[in-house]
């Protein structure tokens, strides 16, 4: 294996220091959104760009005189915030907004639909408010026509951060330590049936039949795969901003929040780790909910989660090379990827690189006959090396995606015909977490 | 509901004995009499639906012909209360296939032995999970042995067919009176009861075409209405029975006996989600939705802080009457605005003291209270004397402000020679708290009317 290795120069040197010396990470992932705790919002049409080459009518959020996108804007809220969302709806019927899980959500609206004050269509107003009591994952969507509206695409998340909360030094989910992480990432997850869509583009919205609902599109944070892969706010996205790739460094904590943003239930599978579930519908899964300071203590570690339609659930996901059988990291000993592994805790292993010293300097090949070159399909995100970190010989054209060799895992639905775009693999639900050699900047 | 009350009082003994001794069957039983029979419901827009459903007829074995004209969707509830038994007399009105009665959760029926029939190839097919009742036949199906919880019933029999059709209902039995489980009390209680049709396989089902020219299972299973309690929302529909207050602890017993799960969402508050099947969880879950499998059940306590209408409707968006929006798995719970902020004396207490050769002193705390009986702070209570007595001393003021115990004090000087008593009257409350409610003013140690105190002279 070592002779097919490829020594890049300057970027894995760099790297491997990144291995050798623990560096302060300069900056973690932050899930895009709009702060508030006031919020102009607005309802609006746009068309948006499947991976088969259909394009979908949808109905959505904005924000101010931002394109409306799919989901809604993110809102981002401070536990205690009075919380004031005034919504302008320019589609061609009623349309509003509920706050699940929010208590006293006022509204303005004189004449209230079934479920809450509506904005008329054509640029009528309404103003909600609510004070956001309870720190947590949440999510908003249409109250108004709902198995319509929220399959065209209105519903977005809410997320409030806990008294005390800051970006650089006190990342919680709940304000209590076991909630606290280094990186955060949004998962909603929704459907869409094409021909609802289709109906209503067409100027039939009267023949929609909600009882034959069929979807055959399948989202994460509005994206099918594998547009899901690419950053926040790419231009040639207008309408869907929001990316889904995770990525994080060994040993560090990423809080996955985990909406069911639709009307099925989809089963979010991890690869690389169980994620512990710390918190259901924005309250931690306790013993004593009454009483935060007791924290998420009847947490449950899971590979695949299933959050119910319109519900949230936050976990901690984190990856080392515990139990691996060989050193991430290579040959303790060649040239320019020199490392040392000084293990802490029951886990035996080094916190500032994730690897598990009961292995330390173990071959892989000394696990495994890997297969040559010749025998292999390549994907775009594979190094050419096992190593965290390390680059290999690829076949020419193969590989390029993976710039830091990084490990990567897929994150997706194990409902497996939601991998798909309208019968073509592979699509839906389906993105990654990327583990990054220690030192890689995030974002 | 023809519980025999004078059977248990007399056989309580007689139980205590059994349960001691040996595992003999309870002897106090609470008895249903039903009766099942073929019913047509009228979905909104006028469409007729034939069904299936039970009726509860009252006293003797219901074996009158006709008597499931009047059965319902879902079928009655079977409240069983705690430490009893259960039976049901079951009477097939005329349902062209036999019919018999399970409760998912709980052990079968006394006696139950599955009923096999062949099938074409000659091979023995599981037809009822229990002894079946025949048409136009009778049954006692008796349950000796039932766990406490929220439980549907419903047929045993060639159930992908009869549950559909409608032969489902509630039963429940408490752990002990007020306590769904052991240690989740409850102060109201409300069935959810969530259930679905195609009607379709109904229509079949009428027409003797299921299974031959018609559909021949579920498989192409598209329910159209979508039933809580075993009505489509449409919209003025009331709300979950009469309004509740707040504070009260409000059970809220989820059923769901259609074929598919759903995700029932309340909006405006979190609940405790408590049991599951019947099973009680070791710590209660704060929700604001809870995943309803079918055949399954689930216990939320739902205890409101707040006034107003609260929003209960299914999140996977079973929200439609046909095609027509506004309709589907939806409800609502009232609960009371509560009384307006008010206040009001909520206790007098005098005493007096020799303050010299010629004085005494009257001294009285006044507590004030909220609408709700909890003590107000920043009231300020005015008052008058008779006699008029004179200044001095202490808290010798026209009025007083109480503190965060809502107490405060007010005190006058008399002649000893002259005043064998004095009385002090509050004659309004002003400042924190809502208006003065004087109606309200009572003492609860029974020394004065709540407005009125007379204190006598030491």
């Amino acid at each position: 294996m070592k002779t097919l290795l490829i020594h890049t120069g300057r970027l894995v040197a760099g790297l491997t220091l990144g291995l050798l010396t623990l560096t302060t990470a300069s900056a973690n992932a932050e899930i895009p959104g709009i702060t508030g705790p006031n919020f102009s919002m607005t309802t609006g049409t746009a068309h948006i760009a499947t991976p088969d080459g259909d394009s979908l009518l949808i109905w959505a959020y904005g924000h101010d005189s931002d394109p409306v996108q799919y989901p809604g804007p993110t809102l981002i809220v401070n536990q205690g915030d009075t919380v004031t969302v005034t919504l302008t709806n320019n589609l061609p019927e009623a349309s509003s907004i509920v706050f699940p899980g929010q208590g006293s959500v006022t509204h303005d609206d004189p004449t209230p639909g079934l479920l809450t004050g509506e904005a008329d269509s054509g640029g009528g107003t309404v103003t909600y408010s609510f004070v956001a009591t309870e720190p947590g994952t949440y999510l908003y969507h249409s109250g108004t026509r709902p198995e319509l509206q929220i399959e065209m695409g209105l519903v977005g998340a809410l997320i409030v951060r806990p008294t005390g909360f800051d970006q650089n030094t006190n990342r919680t989910a709940y304000g209590h330590p076991d909630t606290a992480y280094d990186h955060e990432y949004l998962f909603l997850l929704t459907e869409m049936d094409p021909y609802i869509h289709d109906l209503v583009n067409f100027g039939f919205p009267q023949l929609v039949d909600n009882t034959t609902a069929f979807p055959v599109f399948w989202f994460i944070n509005g994206r099918n795969g594998v547009d899901t892969l690419a950053a926040d706010y790419v231009p040639w996205k207008p309408n869907q901003p929001y990316g889904a790739l995770a990525r994080t460094r060994p040993g560090e904590k990423v809080l996955i929040r985990l909406i069911g943003g639709g009307r099925d239930q989809h089963a979010f599978h991890a690869h690389g780790n169980h994620s512990f579930i710390i918190a259901r519908d924005g309250r931690m899964v306790s013993s004593d909910p009454d009483n935060p300071a007791v924290g998420p203590d009847l947490s449950t570690a899971r590979f695949t989660i299933t959050p119910a339609p319109g519900s949230t659930v936050d976990a901690l996901f984190d990856w080392t090379s515990k139990g691996l059988g060989w050193d991430i990291y290579g040959d303790p000993t060649e040239a320019g990827f020199e490392h040392s592994c000084s293990g802490a805790g029951p886990d035996n292993v080094d916190p500032s690189t994730g690897e598990d010293c009961d292995f330390h300097g173990v071959r892989l090949d000394s696990k495994v006959v890997l297969p040559g070159l010749q025998d292999l399909t390549f994907g775009g995100w594979y190094s050419g090396s096992p190593f965290l970190g390390h680059f290999g010989q690829l076949p020419p054209g193969e590989g390029g995606l993976n710039l830091n060799g990084g490990l990567f895992f897929m994150w997706h639905s194990h409902n497996e015909k939601e991998l798909t775009n309208f019968d073509i693999f592979p699509g839906g639900m389906l993105s990654f977490v990327v583990i990054e050699p220690p030192g890689t900047p995030i974002p | 509901m023809n519980r025999n009350t004078m059977m248990k009082r007399v056989l309580a003994p007689a139980l205590v004995l059994g349960v001691a001794g040996l595992a003999s069957a309870p002897a106090v039983a609470v008895d249903y009499y039903l009766c099942a029979g073929a019913v047509t419901k009228t979905m909104p827009g006028g469409v007729p639906v034939p069904m299936w459903g039970f009726a509860q007829v009252a006293n003797a074995p219901a074996q009158v012909p006709g008597c499931g004209a009047g059965a319902t969707v879902p079928g009655p509830k079977l409240l069983v209360p705690a430490g009893d038994s259960l039976t049901v007399h079951l009477y097939n009105d005329a349902l062209p296939e036999p019919i018999s009665l399970v409760i998912p959760g709980q052990a079968l029926p006394d006696g139950s032995s599955p009923v096999l029939i062949p099938d074409g190839q000659g091979r023995e097919r599981v037809r009822s999970f229990t002894f079946e009742t025949a048409s136009g036949a009778a049954q006692a199906y008796t349950w000796s042995m039932l766990q406490p919880g929220s439980y549907p019933y419903q047929s045993g029999t060639h159930p992908q067919v009869q549950v559909q059709m409608g032969l489902y209902g509630p039963m429940t039995r408490d752990a002990a009176v007020g306590e769904a489980y052991s240690g989740v009390p409850y102060d109201t209680e409300r069935d959810v009861f969530f259930s679905e049709i195609d009607p379709a396989l109904h229509a079949a089902v009428h027409n003797g075409t299921y299974g031959t020219t018609g559909p021949t299972s579920t498989l192409e299973y598209v329910p159209k209405y979508f039933l809580v309690n075993g009505e489509p929302f449409e919209d003025g529909d009331p709300c979950l029975g009469a309004s509740v207050a707040q504070g009260d602890r409000v059970l809220l017993r989820l059923y769901n006996e259609g074929l598919r799960e759903l995700t029932p969402m309340m909006l405006g508050s979190h609940f405790e989600v408590v049991a599951e099947g019947g099973h009680k969880y070791g710590f209660a879950r704060k929700q604001y939705s809870v995943l309803l499998p079918p055949g399954s059940t689930k216990d939320v306590v739902f205890t409101p802080s707040q006034g107003g209408t609260f929003a209960i409707f299914d999140r996977r968006l079973n929200l439609t009457n046909g095609p027509a929006t506004g309709g589907g798995f939806r409800t609502c719970l009232s609960v009371d605005a509560g009384p307006a902020p008010s206040k009001h004396v909520g206790d007098l207490d005098g005493l007096g003291v020799i303050r010299s050769a010629y004085t005494w002193q009257a001294t009285v705390r006044i507590t004030v209270h909220d609408q709700d009986h909890n003590p107000v702070q920043g009231a300020i209570v005015s008052r008058s004397w008779t006699p008029a007595g004179y200044n001095g001393g202490p808290n010798n003021t026209a009025t007083c402000t109480t503190d965060a115990s809502g107490r405060c004090l007010l005190s006058r000087l008399f002649r000893r020679a002259q005043t064998a008593s004095a009385t002090l009257t509050v004659t309004g409350l002003t400042g924190a708290g809502g208006p003065d409610q004087p109606a309200d003013n009572h003492d609860p140690d029974g020394d004065s009317n709540g407005t009125s105190i007379v204190v006598p002279r030491p």
